[in-house]
């Protein structure tokens, strides 16, 4: 997948989340009848509504073979890089049409971010030089690693809705496609060791090095079963408070493949980096809640 | 991002809290809801696939008027129509649309009709057939006529605005109309307003205000029988979910206000829509309206959550005294206690059916009046705390050239002065003398046998002349009026049983020839 696709897809999907937030202004006034008055909302069966929601992912990215590449001991994958969680938010819009009491349907366009992090001490060893700078052995460190990783989607669902009194269940599947990554990570020297240096002897000499990946490449467009429940309390003038719960189940892997992350001194020019790889079989999966206004039109 | 994500989640939590001090306001204002454990809900077997809703009943729970949306003679699948049944011993009968002539509305329902089934107000809307429109949805008035709804009419800028009109209901005495409306200065969303008739024509709709209306909406007014309990659904007083069916009692003067309302409770009103909700007349229970089973379906609840208090019924058929040939007559109920005529009614002119329902604790007279026939009154009391009775009395109109009718006129015991409830009958009397000029009559005096036969003949002779002076006092020439007393000696019942001796005890006025 191309960056220019990634790009023409969500220009599309903003296209259609446009034409979702226009569709009051544009739609016809609806037809009246003897029992409720044009326009008057709260017909509960046969009706469109929009609703809009903002609410928090609490995203899990899970990386059975490490999320990033190890900096510790080599062929050990500490816990910390195998899973890592964090909170982004959301917000949706949703266009509907309730077909009965008990049942709807719905399509809902969100600018979805997901965001995880975590961190970890790990054993490594650090080189010892002499006076002449030469190498002259190891000795046992710990280094603290902490990683974030935030990707940005636009998505659609399509979600049949089963209502029950003024709860609702629903579950369908959803396709996002990428608008961006933000990949940090940071590593740095354990306190009690304060004169092992990342790049020695030269003007780049740290106890700490960071990286950053961004941008929109290398992400996969993201296909994923959401399925939750919901309330919704009734406002009057035919809006209803909606209150959510879901989770968003992904089907495939977050990045198409491996990438560099190159971590060097954070306040030099970066002349001297180190090579990370991130990327590695990795899935994003995450429990959704919100709260929107729904309005019937 | 940082900052990003901060203000997302701060706009986030001012959502929360926003919506949690609404739902909180909504909780305040909400009425509870109680469970009836002995009301039971049963689908009506009329429903349809479409939406099924606003029952109204005539002639006693007779006939059903409807309205659906079910593919009929003039439209097509979820065009809303007046559909009828009919009841009998095996259950109702197969609808039919009531009214081809309002074949060209978008919609037209929400009838409701008064007790004998011979007037109805509704609603339509989109209707190229509709004279005189006023706005959006509107009001009309039809008769039936000859088996078939015609005489169509719009209530016109009296009733009717540039907005949505629509649900009447109609007191049982046809004289009082409540409706619901969206149009401007309510207490916001559609709010229900009442109006009186006033001659031929309706009395400027008055708002019922609170707290019956609110700022959200209420729909589907529905007056019960005893004018002493207004349902009405809202989806702005809380309660189980969506719009529920709320009674409003206590009614204060001319029915402009109401003091207190209550939810009906379950399991009449569920998180779905319930509207519609009918009270009839000396039967236990009520129909309703709701979605809960998908479109909108009748229902009846049985016992109703309030039954309207009992009320008297006097049906019957309006004859031709020598043919039998039923009569289509105009029906008056008068309060004899007041003089005012409190109910207009028609009979059936196909069937000669007439069917009038009387409030307790009141003498009321029905006069039947037909062209061509002398009118026909009788009298009717109504005891307070009466259980619901039903009387079937036939009425014989007489030819206004050589027939007779009784007059309903009262003494005092031993006395000879009109009474003043005597004065609906004798003004009645007026109107066909000077309706008919060209004839004369005899105004005949009876009495029972209580009493010595000269006192007898003597007391009905003067009781005849205080008729006859009450004519002449309103200008009927003295010269087209002759009085006779026949004391004891034409009785019409047994002088043995009190019934008897009060049928006796009259003054009728026999049309005696032509001038």
């Amino acid at each position: 997948m191309n960056n220019v696709n990634a790009t023409g897809r969500g220009a599309l999907l903003c296209a259609l989340l446009g034409m979702t937030m226009m569709t009051p202004a544009l739609a016809d006034p609806p037809g009246e009848d003897i029992l409720y008055p044009g326009g008057m909302p709260g017909q509960p069966g046969g009706n469109v509504y929009l609703q809009f929601d903002v609410g928090a992912n609490q995203s899990e990215l899970y990386g059975a073979e490490g999320i990033h590449g190890g900096v510790g001991e080599p062929g050990i994958i500490p816990g910390y890089l195998k899973s890592a969680n964090g909170t982004a938010p959301f917000v949706a819009a949703t266009i509907g049409y309730q077909f009965t009491p008990a049942f709807s349907f719905a399509m809902r366009f969100d600018y979805d971010m997901r965001y995880a992090s975590n961190s970890g001490d790990v054993a490594s060893t650090c080189t010892d030089y002499d006076e002449l700078g030469e190498p002259n052995g190891t000795h046992p460190i710990t280094l603290h690693d902490r990683y974030e990783v935030g990707v940005s989607y636009l998505g659609v669902a399509f979600l049949p809705t089963v209502h029950v009194s003024d709860f609702f269940f629903f579950a369908g599947p959803a396709y996002s496609a990428p608008i961006s990554k933000d990949i940090r990570q940071t590593v740095s020297v354990g306190e009690d060791d304060a004169n092992c240096q990342f790049f020695y002897g030269t003007n780049e000499a740290t106890t700490t090095v960071s990286g950053k990946l961004s941008g929109q490449e290398n992400i996969n467009d993201r296909l994923s079963l959401k399925f939750g429940v919901g309330y919704s309390a009734d406002l009057g003038s035919g809006t209803r408070l909606v209150l959510q719960a879901g989770y968003d189940l992904g089907l495939n892997e977050v990045f198409q493949e491996q990438e560099l992350i190159m971590l060097g001194n954070p306040d030099s020019d970066g002349n001297y980096q180190e090579p990370n790889l991130i990327g590695n079989d990795l899935r994003f999966n995450s429990f959704q809640g919100s709260v929107g206004i729904r309005v019937n039109l | 991002m940082k900052n990003i994500l901060k203000n997302i989640s701060i706009a986030s939590l001012l959502l929360v809290a926003g919506s949690a001090g609404a739902i909180a306001q909504r909780s305040a204002d909400s009425l509870p809801v109680t469970h009836r454990p002995e009301v039971r809900v049963t689908e009506l077997e009329i429903n349809s696939r479409q939406a099924d809703l606003f029952p109204a009943v005539a002639r006693g729970g007779e006939l059903m008027i409807f309205t659906s949306g079910r593919s009929g003679e003039t439209g097509g699948s979820g065009d809303e129509r007046i559909w009828m049944a009919t009841a009998g011993s095996g259950g109702w009968s197969h609808p039919v649309e009531a009214a081809t002539a309002l074949g060209s509305a978008e919609h037209a329902g929400g009838a409701a009709v008064t007790p004998d089934g011979n007037f109805m107000i509704f609603a339509a809307y989109g209707w190229d057939g509709a004279e005189g429109g006023v706005g959006r949805t509107d009001l009309y008035s039809a008769e039936r006529i000859g088996g078939s709804w015609g005489n169509i009419r719009n209530l016109g800028v009296e009733i009717n605005s540039p907005y949505w009109d629509s649900q009447p209901t109609l007191s049982s005495d046809g004289r009082v109309l409540y409706f619901a409306s969206d149009r401007p200065g309510g207490a916001g969303g559609a709010d229900i307003y009442v109006s009186h008739r006033a001659g031929a024509g309706w009395s400027a709709p008055v708002n019922l205000g609170s707290p019956v209306n609110t700022p959200l909406s209420e729909l589907t007014p529905s007056i019960a029988p005893d004018d002493k309990t207004l349902f009405f659904s809202s989806n702005g007083h809380g309660g189980a979910g969506g719009y529920d069916i709320f009674m409003a009692s206590v009614p204060g003067e001319a029915g402009t206000s109401w003091r207190k309302v209550e939810n009906i409770g379950t399991p009449v009103n569920t998180p779905y829509d319930e509207h519609c909700f009918l009270s009839l007349p000396n039967t236990r229970h009520g129909y309703f309206a709701s979605n809960r089973n998908g479109d909108f379906d009748l229902y009846k609840a049985d016992p109703s959550p309030r039954p309207a208090d009992a009320m008297m019924v006097v049906s019957g058929r309006v004859l031709d005294s020598r043919s039998s040939v039923p009569v289509g007559a105009a029906i008056t109920v008068t309060d004899l206690a007041s003089g005012e005529t409190i109910a207009n009614f028609r009979s059936d002119d196909r069937s000669g059916d007439y069917y009038v329902i009387l409030k307790q604790g009141g003498r009321y007279s029905i006069t039947a009046e037909a062209d061509g026939y002398i009118f026909y009154s009788d009298e009717y009391a109504a005891p307070e705390r009466a259980e619901g009775r039903e009387m079937k009395r036939d009425i014989a109109l007489q030819p206004a050239d050589g027939g007779a009718t009784r007059l309903l006129v009262f003494f005092d015991y031993d006395k000879t002065e009109l009474k003043r409830e005597s004065i609906p009958d004798l003004d009645r009397a007026t109107g066909f003398l000077r309706a008919h000029p060209g004839t004369s009559i005899e105004i005949a005096g009876h009495t029972d046998s209580v009493g010595s036969t000269s006192y007898n003949q003597r007391l009905s002779h003067d009781r005849a002349a205080a008729v006859k002076r009450y004519f002449v006092s309103k200008g009927i020439p003295e010269t087209r009026i002759t009085v006779r007393g026949y004391g004891e000696s034409s009785a019409v019942a047994d002088n043995g049983t009190e019934d008897g001796r009060a049928r006796n005890r009259r003054v009728e006025m026999r049309v005696s020839g032509r001038l």
